[in-house]
């Protein structure tokens, strides 16, 4: 049975590119512009098996950031800053005002 | 796949109008957080004096005490002061007099000009907004001064922190500031402190207002001021819904859910007082309206373009342009989906932030599990989400967002993000403690920072349609003074680019056009007599100086019927004024011209041009000689050969520079008065006087010349001269042959300029009498 997720991705993508790997192979390629006035770029669906390993390359750089995903915990919300990535599971679909 | 628009057409339901909510409000007075002005700390300390203990409670104040207009609030117990109070006996004397003042806070401007018939009105193209912050609700302490020059144009902006308030007297308030941030032009408000004094001079009601500049305590300007308002600006908003979305709350009694700060005071906010309280004179449109959903199709959520749509069909004031407006829209649901609880929506074309939406089928009304009062709790949420949206509107970020701004792109003061903050502008449920932690702690107003920026920030940042979202830049809007709803004034050179040579004179072409769409009656000389226009003159990185014209003509008084459409023209040498050249060095020059038509001040565009560098030595050379007042005499009046030095500097430039636009120039002004007899005015030998002599005109050389500068090369003759001059000249040497029975080579003139006249796309009604004209030479 396949688990299901939604990918927030919020705040700090300016024109970024974020590809989303599933087990080394893009899954998905995303052009991310946060929209301020909600601070939400995109929301992307996500389809996995269990097992699978999930993780995300920002603007086709060597750096891989994986994702620790919970099946109890299907929105996961992600942020860019100008260092980091951050990545946090919630299990509410998160609002946007 | 993208959806195709929906249609949406105006809606007639009457019977389905929202009704404004009635507010049940506290009296401001009665509000804890209004500030009602203040009692100056002598007169506490001169009360000490009553005690009957050290340290013990203060009598009350002497009252009741009349106050101040324009607010008539009078002071909200500024000091707490226990009543009843035991009065000493006996009573010490004298009792002294209050030092106690009212509240200040709002809007003041120049007083209104007089207007003097016939008097050019340079003073009137200024305009100036002083907000005083200082009192009322949520003060900031803060003054900020906005400073429009409309001719020439220019800017500058200004905010002062305060540094001291003191009430001198009854109704005496004197506050001073220190300026901490600047845009625009900073010499228009020279100085690094400010006062500003409110008193009166009779009655018991402030009447009097001065703001006065200081650098080092030297005063550097000052200015009177009128009383405008108690609020910063007036806003409008109007709330729209469509049909199938839930009825929109725009109201919430603060008492109704238990979740909330002790200190809220219990009442019905609505979102007018939510914005009355940020200091705006919020008013809700009367022509709310409910928006049919029929015709838009099987897809019944919306997204940010048809939303865009729908406000420029709905909104009874859309308009593409700057004001202090916006749209509120109650829709069902967003495409996002249940997510999304609403949107400032209009970051689309040129004019941002002008409409919101807040989606009534949404996570907005889903209270928490196990909340003690869900329906109030949902009620709570969507008035706080129309005003966060709003707030949107006056270009404020989220409380987490404040520090980001595209790079470059900010002139606002840096911002630090307030991810905690009790604001509209944050996320309830992303603070610390969640939703229920917040609204423990929420008063229903935006932060300090942000009552800052839609105070004092420069207007434009702040104004509905004015810079675009999230970014502090975009075009100034147009302040209403100096824009004429009658005429439109258009400065312009007659070329494709405003780019001129070293030493080519600047010749500008005036244009006004009746844009009133109703026949005027002026005088339709007013752009060439010299006598109605002023013109402004500007080097980049220098000073603005006034133009003067070397002739003005005083004529009969005429008045010419001006249909609608219709234009009048004038052109001028701009580039040479009576007190000397105006546009000679190389570089960027700003011009601005200003048309008095019966007391109403038009003003053009700013025209923004660019002066080549020399191309030759000899350009160098001549420039010295060149860049005299009589040179450019000579040149205004297309030749003057009683000026004998200018002359002959026209002779060697025409000599040395070759086909130059200068040289153009030079032979023009050389020969033009070859073809007539020139009179000229002279001094008589050993102190005869004055006598007039006559230059007897030489055809030949003068004809040979004018087809030379004029024929040779006609595109680009009349590019440097301007239409106006270039054809009139040409019409000038056609006159002067057919006054010497030489019809076949007058008409040869005459075809050469309808000619080009066609070539350059001149008014075909200019063209059809210079026909008209050809005609009868045949």
């Amino acid at each position: 049975m396949k688990e299901r997720y939604e990918l927030h991705f919020r705040d700090g993508f300016q024109n970024t590119l974020v590809d989303v790997l599933v087990d080394g192979k893009v899954q998905q390629s995303l052009d991310l512009t946060t929209k301020h006035q909600i601070g939400l770029a995109d929301i992307a669906k996500l389809s996995i098996r269990p097992g699978q390993k999930v993780a995300l390359r920002v603007d086709k750089g060597d750096r891989v950031e994986p994702m620790q995903l919970d099946p109890k915990q299907n929105f996961v919300c992600i942020s860019k800053t100008e260092t980091a990535v951050a990545i946090e599971s919630v299990d509410e679909s998160p609002g946007y005002i | 796949m993208a959806k195709s628009p929906k249609i949406v057409s105006k809606g007639n339901n009457k019977d389905e109008q929202i009704a404004a909510p009635v507010a049940q409000l506290l009296p401001d007075l009665e509000h804890p957080d209004f500030v009602g002005g203040i009692v100056t700390e002598d007169y506490a300390a001169s009360l000490a004096g009553f005690t009957p203990a050290p340290d013990g409670p203060l009598p009350p104040f002497p009252g009741p005490l009349p106050f101040p207009q324009p607010n008539p609030f009078p002071i909200a117990n500024p000091f707490p002061i226990p009543n009843p109070f035991p009065i000493p006996q006996p009573i010490p004397g004298p009792f002294p007099l209050p030092k106690f003042c009212g509240p200040i806070s709002g809007r003041y401007a120049l007083p209104p000009p007089v207007f003097q018939p016939g008097v050019f009105p340079q003073l009137f193209f200024a305009s100036m907004t002083v907000r005083v912050d200082v009192d009322r609700f949520y003060p900031q302490n803060r003054i900020s001064i906005e400073f429009n020059r409309n001719f020439p144009q220019s800017r500058s902006h200004l905010i002062a922190k305060v540094t001291s308030d003191v009430c001198t007297g009854f109704n005496q308030r004197r506050v001073e500031a220190t300026i901490v941030y600047r845009d625009g032009d900073a010499s228009l408000l020279p100085g690094t402190t400010l006062t500003f004094e409110a008193g009166r001079t009779s009655g018991i009601a402030y009447n009097s207002w001065k703001v006065t500049l200081k650098n080092g305590g030297v005063v550097t300007a000052s200015w009177n001021l009128s009383f405008v308002s108690q609020y910063f600006d007036n806003v409008e908003f109007e709330v729209d819904r469509v049909a199938n979305a839930a009825a929109p709350i725009t109201s919430y009694a603060t008492g109704s859910h238990p979740n909330r700060p002790a200190s809220l005071p219990s009442e019905t906010l609505s979102l007018e007082t939510v914005y009355q309280r940020a200091g705006f004179d919020a008013k809700r449109s009367p022509n709310s309206s409910v928006i049919p959903v029929s015709g838009s199709g099987a897809n019944g959520t919306w997204s940010n373009s048809e939303m865009h749509n729908a406000m420029v069909t709905f909104w009874s004031r859309f308009a593409n342009a700057p004001k202090w407006a916006l749209w509120v829209l109650f829709a069902k649901r967003h495409d996002i989906g249940r997510g999304l609880g609403g949107i400032m929506f209009d970051d689309i074309g040129p004019n941002h932030r002008q409409g919101t939406s807040i989606f009534t089928d949404s996570f907005v009304q889903d209270a928490p599990a196990g909340d003690p009062n869900p329906a109030t709790w949902v009620n709570r949420m969507f008035f706080w989400t129309a005003a966060h949206e709003m707030g949107h509107a006056f270009n404020l970020a989220h409380s987490w967002q404040k520090s980001l701004a595209p790079a470059g792109s900010s002139t606002w003061i840096p911002l630090l993000d307030e991810p905690e903050a009790r604001s509209f502008m944050n996320y309830p449920f992303r603070v610390s403690g969640g939703q229920s932690a917040f609204f423990s702690n929420f008063q229903f107003r935006f932060s300090d920072s942000e009552l800052v920026f839609m105070r004092h920030a420069p207007r434009r940042f702040v104004q509905m349609g004015n810079s675009n979202w999230f970014v502090n830049h975009n075009f100034e809007a147009p302040e209403e003074f100096g824009t004429s709803h009658k005429w439109s004034l258009q400065i312009r050179p007659n070329r494709d680019t405003n780019a001129f040579a070293f030493m080519e004179p600047v010749k500008l072409e005036l244009k006004m056009t009746n844009t009133s769409g109703q026949r005027a009656t002026i005088d339709g000389d007013m752009l060439s007599d010299g006598g109605h226009i002023s013109v402004l003159v500007g080097r980049e990185g220098g000073k603005t100086k006034q133009w003067r014209p070397f002739m003005t003509t005083c004529h009969e008084l005429h008045q010419d019927d001006i249909k609608p459409g219709e234009s009048l023209y004038g052109a001028h040498l701009i580039g040479a004024s009576t007190n000397g050249w105006m546009i000679d060095e190389p570089g960027f020059y700003k011009v601005q011209a200003a048309v008095d038509v019966d007391g109403e001040i038009v003003v053009s565009n700013v025209l923004r041009l660019y002066v080549a560098p020399p191309a030759s030595k000899a350009e160098s050379h001549l420039a010295a000689d060149y860049f005299t007042e009589d040179v450019g005499r000579a040149l205004a009046f297309d030749g003057a050969p009683g000026l004998v030095s200018a002359t002959n500097t026209l002779r060697e430039v025409e000599a040395q520079l070759g086909d130059s636009a200068a040289a153009t120039h030079a032979s023009v002004a050389l020969s033009q008065p070859l073809l007539r007899d020139f009179k000229l005015l002279e001094k008589g030998g050993d102190g005869a006087p004055l006598e007039i002599t006559s230059q007897a005109k030489d055809l030949d050389a003068g004809v040979k010349a004018q087809t030379s500068a004029l024929l040779k090369a006609p595109d680009r003759a009349a590019e440097t001269l301007g239409h106006i001059d270039y054809f009139a000249c040409v019409e000038r040497l056609s006159d002067a042959l057919d006054d010497v029975g030489d019809k076949k080579a007058a008409g040869q003139v005459l075809k050469s300029s309808i000619s080009t006249m066609k070539a350059r796309g001149v008014l075909g009604s200019v063209v059809a009498t210079a026909e008209r004209k050809l005609d009868k030479l045949s």
